[in-house]
């Protein structure tokens, strides 16, 4: 009881300092807004007239790039730990009386919470105005989404934890290894193009890496395009394979973190 | 090495690049692990920004009326445009929000020259930022081989002349958007890092065909289109307008101007509630 109001007590904190200085936070909201705008004009001209060629129709693919913008801080999940070693807070952390995931686990979702409801929520409720059709593929499928984010969550997260033990142990610039790591992602997790559409077979074979865990399982089994079952399957994988993968890094190079800077 | 203040403007901005561009190859040169990583890092960043908008050309044999040696031109440009501002303007320079909301501000304001002249001079990065150029470059030769383009002289005058347009109106969003830190320090500090995202994700996209309200957002409020697509359009040879070529160093001007003015505006007000970011034993709020 005491862990679970230690961890929401973190994600408040974390929410309430985002809102806290001035409401010009906001613009970036706005700009999100308007690149998804742009996004879904863009994939009507990429699809137009040549929706024969597609795996997925017009209207999945929509869908999809909806989902992806209005979950897209927990599809490419970015824990506060990056910031904590640039921003020199990381000894603060460490000195907390709560183990150390709980407490970035907490501040990220703290961070969450106030983009769900200022920007996720508006934008799938404005979904019909943008000419989306934002319900899922079945019931069943927006059950097996639940799990499926809950999932994706968790994989992004060990990898978050991977990418920050493996900054320490390489002793590389903090912002570096983000950028690659962003980078990676996003291309390889079918976050912005699903990974029906790459060519060559590009996307039966990224399908196998944990990075479609992170976005592709999701919003494929949402949008109905993806075998539920076998992307569960493999986001269950993934996560058992990487969290021990994510403690033994982060256990061996912990005492490794140096400061210097802030 | 030391640059005398009471030099003229330019040989002084001439000075001082070449003491950025030597400490930046120091930085690089320093050991071959920071180097690799540091390039390898910046192909992998860079290719990423343009990867997805080839992988569509290519699954679909091009993006709209665009052919796929069109679509891959139009990213070497995008690549070549980020890769000019990454060379001249590194280390947060094209980042003036991070700049202004940490407090970093003060550091350039007590250097004993004009402000601008730090600005254009202090992220000035030939080593360590020219792996985007020198990508996108050779992309943009690869690509004009392909499409067997007619290249001459004035063709390439062209050509410069759009890459440092474009450049130089994606660095105006920059300040233009990054004056907001002025007014909020912590909620703006990154305020850049959207508007730099943004302009990433929708520069690698012809826009025919999107509509005209979404097509005049992108070439004023946000202005992607000024990036990579217009200037292909011109050195394509697709812009049936003969004045077209006149259109993108245009809109770096005016952009130019007008982020001057709200930059200034900003910095009046900053003289006169300056920082408070950072707490006593160094630590930002």
């Amino acid at each position: 009881m005491l862990a679970l109001r230690q961890w929401w007590a973190t994600a408040w904190l974390s929410g309430a300092g985002a809102l806290g200085e001035s409401p010009l936070f906001l613009v970036d909201y706005l700009l999100r807004a308007l690149r998804v705008c742009v996004l879904l004009a863009l994939w009507r001209v990429v699809l137009g007239g040549r929706e024969a060629a597609s795996p997925m129709a017009l209207g999945s693919v929509l869908t999809y790039a909806l989902l992806a913008e209005v979950f897209a801080d927990q599809l490419n999940v970015r824990t506060t730990l990056a910031d904590a070693f640039w921003q020199g807070s990381i000894a603060q952390h460490f000195l907390r009386p709560m183990a150390l995931v709980p407490q970035f686990a907490a501040e990220t979702l703290g961070g969450w919470l106030v983009g769900l409801a200022l920007f996720s929520l508006p934008l799938l409720l404005a979904a019909p105005l943008l000419g989306v059709d934002a319900r899922p593929a079945s019931a069943l499928a927006l059950l097996a989404f639940a799990a499926s984010l809950a999932l994706a969550i968790c994989v992004g997260i060990a990898i978050d934890f991977i990418a920050s033990a493996l900054t320490v142990a390489l002793e590389q610039p903090v912002w570096l290894v983000q950028w690659v790591r962003h980078a990676v992602a996003v291309i390889l997790s079918g976050a912005v193009v699903p990974l029906a559409l790459l060519p060559w077979g590009l996307g039966e074979l990224l399908e196998w890496l944990p990075f479609a865990s992170l976005a592709w399982a999701p919003l494929a089994i949402y949008t109905g395009v993806g075998d539920a079952p076998r992307l569960l399957a493999l986001q269950i994988f993934w996560t058992l394979a990487l969290w021990p993968l994510a403690g033994w890094l982060w256990r061996a190079n912990r005492e490794k973190v140096v400061g210097y800077g802030g | 090495m030391a640059v005398e203040p009471g030099r003229a403007p330019l040989r002084r901005l001439l000075s001082l690049w070449a003491i950025y561009a030597r400490m930046d190859l120091l930085w690089v040169a320093r050991g071959l692990r920071v180097s690799v990583a540091w390039y390898l890092g910046d192909l992998v960043v860079s290719l990423s920004a343009v990867t997805w908008s080839f992988l569509l050309a290519e699954r679909f044999d091009g993006i709209g009326t665009w052919s796929k040696l069109q679509v891959v031109f139009m990213l070497g440009l995008a690549l070549a445009v980020r890769g000019s501002v990454e060379f001249g303007f590194g280390l947060n320079a094209a980042f003036p929000s991070r700049r202004i909301g940490r407090g970093q501000l003060d550091h350039m304001l007590l250097m004993p020259q004009p402000l601008w002249l730090t600005i254009a001079s202090d992220g000035f990065c030939p080593a360590s930022g020219s792996g985007q150029l020198l990508a996108g470059s050779a992309v943009i030769a690869w690509a004009v081989h392909a499409l067997a383009l007619p290249v001459d002289a004035t063709w390439l005058a062209l050509l410069a002349l759009h890459v440092f347009s474009a450049a130089s109106i994606m660095l105006a969003f920059a300040y233009l958007w990054g004056s907001l830190a002025f007014l909020a320090p912590r909620a703006a500090e990154e305020i850049n890092s959207s508007t730099m995202r943004l302009l990433e994700q929708l520069k690698p996209f012809p826009l025919d065909g999107v509509g005209f309200g979404l097509t005049f957002g992108l070439m004023t409020v946000v202005p992607a289109g000024f990036l990579a697509w217009l200037p292909s359009r011109v050195l394509l040879g697709l812009e049936p307008e003969r004045s077209a070529w006149l259109w993108t160093p245009l809109a770096a001007l005016v952009s130019v101007a007008l982020a001057a003015w709200v930059f200034r505006a900003g910095l009046a007000r900053y003289a006169r509630t300056g920082s408070t970011r950072y707490l006593s034993h160094g630590f930002r709020r």
